[in-house]
């Protein structure tokens, strides 16, 4: 009787310490958010309240400036993230014109109207381009895209900095978020209930309609969804972009065959070798990504609400 | 008009579900000219060469200790290779080859045991060590200097560079010509990718270490143990944001956080394989969770209860029930974090760097292959071949993970029908 | 081309007839249904009346629902649905017209409500639009047309922007009927479409249809017996894929010829 009372108790401390623990884990896998938001912002508001010698000089970074500024390390302590702020808007809010209808239309494709095997060879396609990799797409990008818009550009008698645009930037940028906003959008077209279908071909609607109509109207929050994180994609995308943007030092830019500069090939391009000030500021970038991130997100949430209100 | 309407009607809906035709083509399009255009880049400069050499090409300077041969008194037997040039007074045969990056290289197809040049020490070195010239070596001659001499017998001292692109018999009549060879500069090949795969592999398995643990712990709190509160409603979403968190942002978090510990600890002043390893692993926490995750969630509750029916305690029933049933979510979740961590490369410039090594171990630099591509492309001769040939291995693995993800799915769930 | 004008002919002069009494609207002869190997429904044969309301009873699974989706080939959709015989709508085979005419012409209810994620002006509006009706005016018109005929105007009318979905499950019935009457059908299908209502939604769409049965030919499935009394004209005893009986209503029940019906009716089984 002794030794049974004794096991049950020691049970009961396994578990204990057993629960704790894996508490403990899941509260370390939880706070890297709350880490990262620290140490960025930390670090991102040093440069602005730090001498940095350049050059001899003694510089500091103004915090207006800063925000205000249309040009990136023209002079010393030349650091303005207005216009690569605008300029991540407009090529985000491009790809996204691109991206949209084809990924609407190609997830309808695969869902609805597609027959079964071509369904297939697509969903498997639209995952696989899903799983591969920025640096690959940047090598794309960079290889071929950019000498198709230099040739195209020559060919109207546009110089293109060879070839590396907003034009380039957003094709590449649109390749990569069609497979993530294909793939939500599949699955909130799969989910649409029958009973609407049904409802809508009883009425005489032709399928075609049904389809564009019924099905689209009644996904469209989970399409949103599939948005949301293509947004996300293309915000925080730095490789590809990169090596495909051109890096403009002013701007902001809109023509086509320009150079831009995103905020994430502000902080990638040039990392080895900077130092100071050069490096510091990089942070200062992050924190104006996370905030425009956190932003676009609670923004296209809400209007996600709002159509969601209207559907399911 | 009730025909005609139904006529316009029939038009339209053509029209719109041809555009789908239209725009769902673009998907395999887009892949199929990546994958096109990086096999067709890469293949020809993928082969085990690239696979297995350094990247870092050195470079020797080469002094003979017996380097006369005065009027061909010394003749050496040709082996007759074909395809190669052969010198009978230096007992040596040369061919045209290429390097890893396709270049023209002259290199040594056979080189005589007594030949001069076969025991020559190398000066680059300060210990001047005896260097022999063997065949299997990745090496091309790229600058000769001899001595030969003129009508009068007297001595002339000759120099010639840039030989490689002149071919190997040109080379062997540059020798022939010869009485004294005074200096011989070989070139390694360098360009290959055998220190990132090295890294990777490392990467891989380091950040496994440190990811899995804790992703299968926090998946079984979530699971098994976590009460619907506040405070668990907190953990899970701030998982989720750590999904949505862009990867450039976790390298600024290495760079603050992974590479000065990682220092501390080792001594390195630079980021590390290491530090590489902890950021991926971050990073990949939420992948790793919901994956477990999803796999815990389906294992029937009957298996709990049976187990603590059984008097197991909770601790036993998550160790000797629910993970062993988790497995196929574990390997899932390891199998697409494999192909997360080869793709990466905006997180892992920042935690470890773009120093390519040829020897990496954990705690020195390291680049995967991701980054090796972005250190090939970013430079100022951006070399597209042999960044698509990496590209290759890069894609083949990742779509591998992909199909082997689908294909634990399939057996994974054809097995829950089959006790279901 | 030629056919069509031929068919429309034949509509026109089948509207002319259909202004006595009693013409049959619905012909269904010898019609066997498959799923697969399953054989759902056996040699079925039955007339149904113009401007009726004939029920279709029985225990689950007897076929009538199937029966019904027949008539507006929305078996169709299901793949591996195979049906022999012949069913004639106005005399012409339903399989000669064109799918959407069809649908068009013989509406259909739900069992449960299905009302679209969209403005309740747009759930009734979606027919006519599809039909190709662009015409503002004359949609308002429908829309509330429809409204009115099927009893709701009056409970939606200042709220016709706002989502379908925030009405009352009976609203949401009563809204699915008035979709289906605003492409002007002769024949409403309506699959139990109470069996998802509570009593006083019941009540209400049951005071509906025989409102309704002056203008268009009601066909119901339904499980309910009293219902079955209390609105149709006409009553179909099915049973195991079979037509037992079919007969006005207050002689099949009152007393029915078959002694399965008997049993049925009387509560012996179902």
């Amino acid at each position: 009787m002794d030794g049974l009372e004794k096991n049950i108790k020691h049970k009961k401390i396994t578990d204990l310490i057993s629960k704790i623990a894996f508490l403990t884990i899941t509260t370390i896998c939880a706070s890297v958010i709350v880490v990262i938001v620290a140490i960025i912002a930390i670090r991102g508001f040093t440069p602005f309240f730090t001498d940095y010698v350049v050059d001899g000089e003694t510089v500091r970074v103004n915090f207006f400036d800063f925000l205000t500024g249309l040009s990136w390390e023209r002079g010393s302590a030349d650091y303005g993230v207005l216009f690569i702020f605008i300029d991540t808007l407009y090529i985000t809010f491009l790809s996204l014109l691109i991206s949209v209808p084809i990924s609407i239309l190609t997830a309808l494709f695969i869902v609805r109207i597609a027959p079964k095997w071509l369904s297939n060879i697509l969903n498997v396609s639209v995952e696989l381009l899903s799983s591969v990799p920025s640096i690959i797409f940047g090598l794309f990008g960079a290889g071929i895209i950019a000498v198709i818009i230099r040739d195209i550009g020559s060919l109207i008698g546009i110089q293109t900095a060879g070839g590396l645009s907003i034009l380039t930037t957003v094709i590449v940028l649109s390749m990569m978020i069609m497979p993530t906003i294909t793939m939500v959008s599949v699955t909130s077209l799969k989910a649409v209930k029958p009973e609407l279908i049904n409802g809508s071909l009883a009425l005489g609607a032709s399928k075609t309609q049904t389809d564009f109509k019924i099905c689209l109207t009644s996904a469209k929050s989970g399409i949103m969804g599939g948005v949301i994180l293509g947004v996300g994609r293309a915000l925080g995308e730095a490789t590809a972009v990169t090596m495909v943007c051109g890096n403009i030092d002013v701007g902001p830019t809109f023509g086509l065959f320009e150079t831009t500069r995103t905020l994430t090939s502000t902080m990638l391009s040039g990392f080895h070798e900077a130092s100071g000030v050069t490096y510091d500021i990089r942070f200062s970038v992050g924190v104006v990504l996370i905030i425009l991130i956190l932003v676009t997100n609670i923004i296209l949430n809400f209007v996600k609400k709002r159509i969601g209100k209207m559907g399911n | 008009m009730e025909n005609k309407n139904l006529k316009i009607r029939k038009t339209k809906d053509i029209l719109l579900n041809s555009m789908t035709y239209l725009f769902s083509s673009f998907g395999i399009v887009i892949l199929l000219a990546i994958i096109i255009y990086v096999f067709a880049n890469g293949l020809p400069n993928l082969s085990w060469d690239l696979i297995s050499s350094d990247y870092t090409s050195y470079t020797y300077t080469l002094r003979s200790e017996t380097p006369e041969n005065i009027n061909g008194s010394l003749v050496y037997e040709d082996p007759n290779i074909e395809g190669s040039y052969f010198s009978s007074k230096w007992g040596i045969s040369l061919y045209d080859g290429n390097d890893v990056e396709g270049n023209a290289a002259i290199k040594v197809a056979h080189i005589d045991e007594n030949s001069p040049l076969n025991n020559m020490i190398d000066t680059t070195s300060e210990k001047l060590e005896y260097i022999s010239l063997t065949v299997e070596d990745e090496i091309s001659i790229i600058q000769v200097e001899y001595y030969s001499l003129d009508e009068n017998g007297a001595t002339v001292t000759n120099y010639l560079n840039a030989l490689s692109r002149r071919g190997a018999e040109n080379m062997i009549n540059v020798l022939n010509q010869g009485e004294y060879i005074s200096s011989l500069m070989l070139n390694t090949h360098g360009g290959g990718i055998r220190g990132s795969l090295i890294s990777t592999l490392y990467l891989i398995l380091f950040t496994l270490l440190f990811a899995l643990p804790l992703g299968i712990g926090g998946a079984i709190y979530l699971n098994e143990y976590a009460p619907k509160n506040k405070f668990t409603n907190i953990l899970r979403s701030f998982i989720d944001m750590i999904g949505g968190v862009p990867s450039i942002i976790f390298g600024l978090l290495g760079l603050t956080i992974f590479v000065p510990i990682v220092s501390s600890i080792t001594g390195s002043n630079s980021g590390t394989i290491l530090s590489g390893s902890l950021t991926m692993a971050c990073m990949l926490l939420p992948t790793i969770i919901k994956t477990t995750e999803e796999s815990l969630k389906v294992i029937p509750d009957s298996y709990r209860n049976g187990s603590l029916a059984l008097g197991a305690s909770k601790t036993q029933t998550i160790f000797k029930v629910i993970i062993p049933n988790a497995l196929p979510g574990i390997l899932t979740s390891v199998l697409l974090a494999i192909g997360r961590i080869i793709g990466e490369s905006a997180a892992l410039i920042f935690a470890i760097g773009t120093m390519i090594m040829d020897s990496p171990t954990p705690i020195t630099q390291g680049t995967s292959l991701a980054v090796h591509i972005w250190v090939l492309v970013g430079g100022e001769n951006p070399n597209y071949g042999a960044a698509s040939a990496i590209a290759i291995i890069i894609l083949l693995v990742v779509f591998l993970m992909n199909i082997l993800v689908k294909f634990i799915g399939y057996r994974f769930r054809k097995k829950q029908l089959g006790r279901g | 081309m030629e056919n069509v004008i031929e068919q429309n002919e034949i509509l026109n002069i089948d509207k002319n007839l259909n202004e006595d009494e009693n013409i049959d609207i619905f012909t269904i002869e010898k019609v066997n249904l498959f799923y697969g190997n399953n054989h759902v429904l056996k040699d079925i044969s039955m007339k149904i009346k113009d401007k009726e309301v004939t029920a279709f009873i029985g225990p689950s699974g007897c076929g009538k629902s199937t029966l019904l989706r027949c008539l507006n080939r929305m078996n169709d959709l299901i793949q591996g649905c195979k049906v022999e015989g012949l069913i004639k709508y106005e005399d012409q085979d339903i399989k000669d017209i064109n799918v959407l005419t069809l649908r068009t012409n013989v509406g259909m209810v739900f069992q449960n409500p299905n009302p679209f994620p969209m403005s309740i002006y747009d759930n009734i509006a979606y027919g006519p639009r599809c039909a190709g009706i662009k015409k503002k005016e004359i949609l308002n018109q429908i829309v509330e047309d429809s409204l009115k005929k099927a009893a709701l105007y009056d409970e939606v009318k200042d709220r016709l922007k706002d989502s379908a979905l925030g009405l009352s499950g009976g609203q949401q019935q009563r809204l699915c009927i008035a979709r289906c009457i605003a492409m002007s059908p002769k024949v409403i299908l309506m699959d139990e479409p109470t069996s998802a209502l509570d009593p006083i939604a019941t009540s209400k769409i049951e005071d509906l249809i025989r409102e309704l049965k002056k203008d268009y030919t009601i066909i119901i499935v339904t499980h309910n017996m009293q219902q079955a009394t209390r609105i149709s004209d006409n009553t179909a005893f099915f049973l195991l894929g079979e037509v037992v009986e079919f007969d006005k209503t207050e002689r099949l029940f009152k007393s029915p010829q078959d002694k399965r019906t008997e049993d049925y009716i009387t509560g012996r089984f179902g």
